[in-house]
């Protein structure tokens, strides 16, 4: 699988142009904003756009896609939990997409909005803004954070620690990284234990 | 594609089943990594976690797409190359220099880095997270989105860098020189 990173100073998305080796098709992740540059990578390396994917409907992980679908036609696929102004295809958790000869896990990690998607390829996983190096996507209350920090926990970290993680901003990491540096996510570690032990405390 | 081996889940290296762990012909795979990082021609999707270098001075090349993970570097000057979505993560880099680099969405984390030279060099979007850096040089570098947090930073310097959306929370820094930088664009 090749992966293209795009980053744009318009609100400061990353986009990946993800194909497979041995084919011509690719496809989008989150085009946040459409320019030359990422036009010149899918002309350059000769590659027929034919999908894109959305991890979650805020504006700076979806601007491009007016222009886009100007140039290309592109079949798009959004959370089923969302609904858009234009013609998509819902996906819903743990669905598998079988594009560009690309088999694509969809798996649900709410908190940073209720409809986060996170996109498994391979050993890649895109993770939008749910989780970036370091640290976990913003919330709009500590209620979001927990449900966004278990999430997390139940359906990301569990997976193998040299699974990489390109997030919707900021630097690519790996789930091992994140599990021993991210700040976030070890604070709920230390909280959860206390909750899971709080009644064996009690009983003694 | 990850290691054959049972319970080994590195990947794999360039050909073959197994990882440079497992790999039954690890000296000749070593020699081939040194051969590959010391040609001109740019190394891409390269994989040999584990191994160990010394004294070695990289041409201007690019490594790109490749995975060195958990090596040891002692004496090595990657000065002037570019890295590109290149993993060095939980590696030791003693005495090495990366004066006027490329860098962009590499990763370091994890690195222990001592007496290591990155000046004057483009360092974006790179993930330094959870470092432990001691006696190391970023003067004169552009950091821009680049990650430190987590990291322990002794008798290190940031001057007269562009710290703009670098991240230093929860860092750890004894003997930090930020002068002349932009520490107030940085999230800290």
């Amino acid at each position: 699988m090749n992966i293209y990173q795009h980053f744009s100073v318009v609100g400061f998305c990353n986009t990946y142009l993800v194909a497979s080796k041995k084919h011509s098709e690719a496809l989008l992740i989150d085009p946040g904003h459409v320019d030359s540059e990422l036009i010149n990578l899918i002309e350059t390396n000769k590659y027929n756009l034919r999908h894109v994917l959305l991890t979650h409907r805020h504006i700076s992980h979806m601007e491009g896609l007016g222009t886009l679908k100007k140039i290309y036609d592109v079949t798009v696929y959004g959370s089923s939990f969302s609904s858009y102004d234009f013609p998509y295809q819902s996906v819903e958790d743990k669905q598998i997409l079988n594009l560009c000869n690309l088999a694509i896990e969809v798996i649900h990690v709410p908190g940073h909005s209720l409809d986060s998607m996170v996109f498994k390829i391979d050993h890649a996983l895109f993770t939008g803004d749910t989780l970036m190096c370091g640290r976990i996507g913003s919330t709009p209350g500590y209620r979001e954070q927990a449900l966004l920090i278990n999430s997390i926990n139940q359906r990301l970290m569990g997976l193998d620690e040299n699974t990489l993680i390109f997030p919707g901003h900021g630097t690519a990491s790996k789930i091992r990284i994140e599990r021993m540096f991210n700040h976030d996510l070890l604070q709920l570690g230390t909280i959860q234990t206390e909750r899971e032990h709080w009644r064996d405390e009690e009983q003694s | 594609m990850t290691c054959a081996h049972p319970g080994c889940r590195t990947y794999i290296c360039e050909d073959g089943p197994y990882c440079y762990r497992h790999s039954p012909n690890q000296e000749e795979l070593q020699a081939r990594c040194i051969q590959m990082l010391l040609s001109e021609t740019n190394m891409v999707d390269f994989s040999l976690t584990g191994s160990e270098f010394e004294d070695l001075v990289l041409p201007k090349k690019e490594l790109i797409a490749s995975n060195l993970a958990w090596c040891t570097f002692r004496n090595v000057d990657f000065s002037h190359t570019t890295l590109l979505n290149t993993f060095f993560d939980f590696c030791l880099f003693e005495n090495c220099t990366f004066n006027n680099i490329l860098s962009r969405y590499a990763v370091f984390s994890g690195s222990k880095m001592i007496d290591c030279d990155f000046s004057g060099s483009i360092i974006i979007h790179t993930n330094f997270c959870g470092v432990d850096t001691f006696r190391c040089n970023f003067n004169d570098c552009d950091l821009y989105f680049s990650t430190f947090n987590s990291s322990y930073l002794r008798d290190t310097s940031f001057e007269d860098c562009n710290l703009k959306k670098a991240d230093f929370v929860h860092t750890d820094q004894r003997r930090v020189s930020l002068r002349y930088s932009n520490y107030e664009e940085a999230r800290r």
